[in-house]
């Protein structure tokens, strides 16, 4: 929404920015050199935005092929010297984890801020993993905005501090801090001189066991140092209220919802509000809590913050009690809002009465139609996923993927019997495959094909599984907001065909159709079934909403009524959106109608044409 | 607690996200501390989008609370019946009856309910109640893509909203594009004159 001129020329005022903006911003102002990251909601902005402003403040920016690559090449920079800054969701942190674990050994000399966004509530992910683990498990510090406005100066801050202690440095976004606007006052960019020259240390950049021993124990006291840092840290600060005998302690999102219900219940109680929320300040802590009587622990997800209070406070004499999730509080699952955390203040603290009804609850019946995300109008994994339905039906199973094909669950096309992680389609296929002693389907989009699944094709190859790999190929990455992939064409950058990787792994059988040549496509898929080794089929077709934001139309469809005997095929078989029911009678939006032309393919009455 | 919270609720497409951060770059340009929460990603396509806007000084939280949304905004009629729960007596709904029938209600055995049912539930929690029909008032301003912008002229003319009427429109000339402009200047002086009409009483 922001205007980008504004973000990158401003030097004073405020801006309406979500966190993601922020951090750029934050970026910018804290010298930003290069930038990578593989799209993932809800971190993909940060590079969107990057990317496109990227000639204009001369940085150099990618989309890398997956995180652990934009990790990599983001360390490299920063160790030559550069300000670099990598972003991903957190499911990326795991592909980039090997990376990420031993660069704290050997650290870097440039500034190198690793943003990890989380998704509290599975918004638009897999799972709710809580990366705040990521910081104990490398043994780096972690920053925790709780607003736009942190968000830009924590990356700032991150950037320093990393170079003080030549540490990458984690900054942790939920979903609330990513995809929320606030306002966001701006500081002056100005122009910050650095050096990029590699400094040959072998003994400090070359992992090799004897090495690795000797960094891991700077590690831990560039650690001892980050503590002292964290026990000044202006980001961790008490706000001081009245009541003597109860204290929160909370970090990132979380405190949003503790300061209002604080508020809202009038506890007068202070908070310590944790902003560097790794190392944790221990003595900061210790003389918050030793006076009090109850302490309450307000995090979303796990109970990292509450074990590690609970252990600095086993020190002191007279231990206040500590309420959290291990009291049956506060739920582990789920983001939180203000409502849950009055709740875990009211249960915490035995609160007979609460001062303002917080339960209006009125239930919503649910006779009310359920509205599921669904596969766009003209989507042409629509037409692919009736293929499989049409050609293999139920006789196989299908291992599915990462990305808008996800959607090919909902009904009526509902295909999709298997799916973990980014590329785990051709992996499971192969296992389920052997397994069962048949042929098994994987479904991989194309960004997602480059992103994790070629190890698993060779995999595939070498072992002789029987998989049949459909690479639903739309020319984009879609599911992310239309991001390139080494598989698109973009001035100034290389094509890597997908059917040239498919090869080159030693696939033999190798065929590119388009899903909209429904019986081409149907009789390449019968014929890979029946082979004694893996195939891959790319299905290629641009998304519609993608070329639709190129300016190509193509003419809607109509139903004659005339010829229409209202048998509903096109509806119960194909659940296109532009196609409804208006006054009994089936109809298609002609607005919502891309042109693909699937539903005049089906219909038995071939009632269905194209106008214009 | 000095807050105003705004819902806006519709259908992946509709424009909730963009409506949302109208009424926030309009809050920050009447000097209004302002929290927009918006969802992107998988739940966008074409499934109910749910935004908040919440303004004031004491705002925090970046979601609004069940039962405490001041004005809902709903660009579909059975995505306000969905968030019901953030309504209380005093609740402005201001409801596009444009239906979107869910695509997989065909293929389910629920029906898409009646309209004047719809209108009875949210009834039975709040009498204060604006329903219009967007598409026909955008499709009057010459741009069936500016359903949103009739819903902001409406709870503009509504006064409930601590955001200046002409200040508002002008945010969203300003952000976009120079050919939509005209078609939604009209579409907005449409939703704020079928303010009085659009009351439902009783």
């Amino acid at each position: 929404m922001v205007k980008l001129e504004e973000l990158i020329t401003l030097h004073n005022g405020k801006l309406l920015l979500s966190g993601n903006e922020a951090i750029v911003r934050g970026a910018i102002e804290g010298g930003i050199k290069v930038a990578t990251a593989y799209p993932g909601t809800p971190s993909t902005e940060i590079i969107d935005t990057l990317f496109k402003i990227s000639k204009k403040v001369g940085i150099y920016a990618e989309y890398s092929t997956n995180e652990k690559v934009a990790l990599e090449l983001a360390s490299g920079a920063a160790i030559s010297g550069a300000r670099a800054l990598c972003s991903m969701k957190h499911v990326g942190l795991n592909v980039a984890s090997d990376a990420f674990i031993t660069l704290a050994y050997t650290g870097v000399r440039g500034g190198l801020v690793i943003v990890t966004a989380d998704d509290p509530s599975c918004w638009s992910s897999q799972n709710e993993q809580d990366n705040r683990y990521y910081a104990r498990l490398a043994n780096v510090p972690m920053f925790e905005p709780s607003n736009s406005q942190e968000a830009k100066e924590m990356t700032i801050s991150a950037f320093k501090l990393s170079e003080k202690l030549e540490l990458p440095i984690l900054l942790r976004t939920t979903t609330r801090i990513s995809h929320t606007l606030g306002p966001v006052s701006l500081n002056p960019i100005k122009k910050i001189s650095s050096h990029e020259e590699f400094v040959r240390d072998t003994e400090r950049f070359v992992m090799v066991p004897k090495n690795a021993l000797v960094m891991h124990d700077k590690l831990l006291k560039k650690m001892k140092k980050a503590l002292q840092i964290s026990e000044e840290s202006p980001y961790n600060k008490i706000i001081r209220k009245e009541h003597k005998e109860i204290g929160i302690i909370v970090s990132g999102n979380p405190f949003n919802y503790a300061y209002e219900a604080n508020e809202r219940l009038g506890l007068k109680a202070s908070i310590l509000k944790l902003g560097m929320s790794f190392p944790l300040p221990v003595q900061q802590i210790l003389d918050f809590i030793k006076d009090l009587k109850k302490v309450i622990v307000v995090e979303e997800l796990e109970p990292i913050l509450e074990n590690e209070v609970r252990s600095i406070s086993s020190s002191l004499k007279q231990r206040p009690i500590i309420y959290g999730k291990l009291t049956d509080n506060f739920p582990r699952s789920r983001e939180y809002s203000t409502k849950i955390v009055m709740s875990g203040f009211s249960k915490s603290l035995s609160l007979k009465s609460i001062p303002e009804n917080i339960d209006l609850t009125k239930k919503t019946s649910n006779s009310t139609p359920s509205r599921p995300p669904v596969l766009c109008p003209g989507c042409p994994h629509r037409a692919s996923f009736y293929i499989l339905k049409t050609t293999l039906g139920k006789k196989v199973i299908y291992c599915t993927d990462i990305g808008c094909y996800a959607l090919g669950i909902q009904p009526p096309l509902q295909i999709g019997d298997l799916l973990i992680c980014m590329g785990a389609s051709l992996g499971t296929a192969s296992g389920v495959s052997q397994t069962l002693k048949e042929p098994a389907v994987a479904i991989v989009g194309d960004s997602t094909f480059f992103h994790a699944s070629i190890p698993a094709l060779l995999n595939a190859v070498h072992n002789k599984h029987r998989i049949v790999v459909l690479v639903l190929d739309n020319l984009t990455t879609a599911m992310t907001g239309f991001q390139p992939h080494p598989g698109v064409e973009l001035t100034g950058y290389e094509k890597i065909p997908i059917e040239n990787v498919a090869k080159g792994c030693g696939v033999k059988y190798v065929k590119v159709v388009d899903p909209m040549d429904i019986d081409v496509a149907k009789k390449i898929i019968k014929n890979a079934i029946a082979l004694d080794e893996p195939s891959v089929i790319i299905m290629r077709h641009i998304c519609s909403i993608y070329e639709r934001r190129q300016g190509v139309r193509h003419y809607p469809y109509k139903i004659s009524e005339k010829d229409c005997t209202n048998c509903l095929a096109c509806i119960k078989i194909l659940g296109c959106p532009a196609i409804h029911i208006i006054e009994e009678r089936v109809k298609i939006n002609d607005v919502l109608c891309c042109g693909c032309g699937l539903c005049a393919h089906i219909c038995p009455q071939k009632a269905i044409n194209q106008t214009g | 607690m000095d807050e105003f919270n705004i819902l806006i609720i519709g259908v992946g497409g509709q424009g909730v996200l963009f409506t949302s951060e109208v009424l926030g770059e309009a809050a920050i340009k009447s000097g209004l501390n302002v929290r927009v929460a918006e969802i992107h990603g998988m739940a966008q396509r074409g499934g109910s989008v749910i935004c908040s806007v919440r303004l004031g000084k004491d705002v925090y939280s970046p979601t609004i609370d069940e039962g405490r949304a001041h004005l809902i905004l709903s660009l579909e009629p059975i995505e306000a019946l969905r968030q019901l729960k953030f309504a209380n007596p005093e609740t402005v709904f201001a409801v596009n009856m444009n239906k979107i029938e869910p695509p997989g209600i065909y293929v389910s055995d629920k029906k898409y309910p009646e309209i004047s049912l719809i209108f009875n539930r949210l009834k039975a929690v709040s009498k204060n109640i604006l329903a219009i029909d967007a598409l026909k008032l955008a499709n009057e301003a010459g741009n069936p893509a500016t359903q949103n912008t009739v819903m902001l002229g409406l709870i503009s003319a509504s006064k409930k909203l601590p955001i200046k009427t002409q200040l508002l429109k002008k945010t969203i000339i300003s952000l976009i594009k120079k050919k939509f402009q005209e078609s939604n200047k009209i579409a907005f002086i449409l939703g704020f004159e079928n303010y009085e009409k659009s009351k439902i009483v009783g």
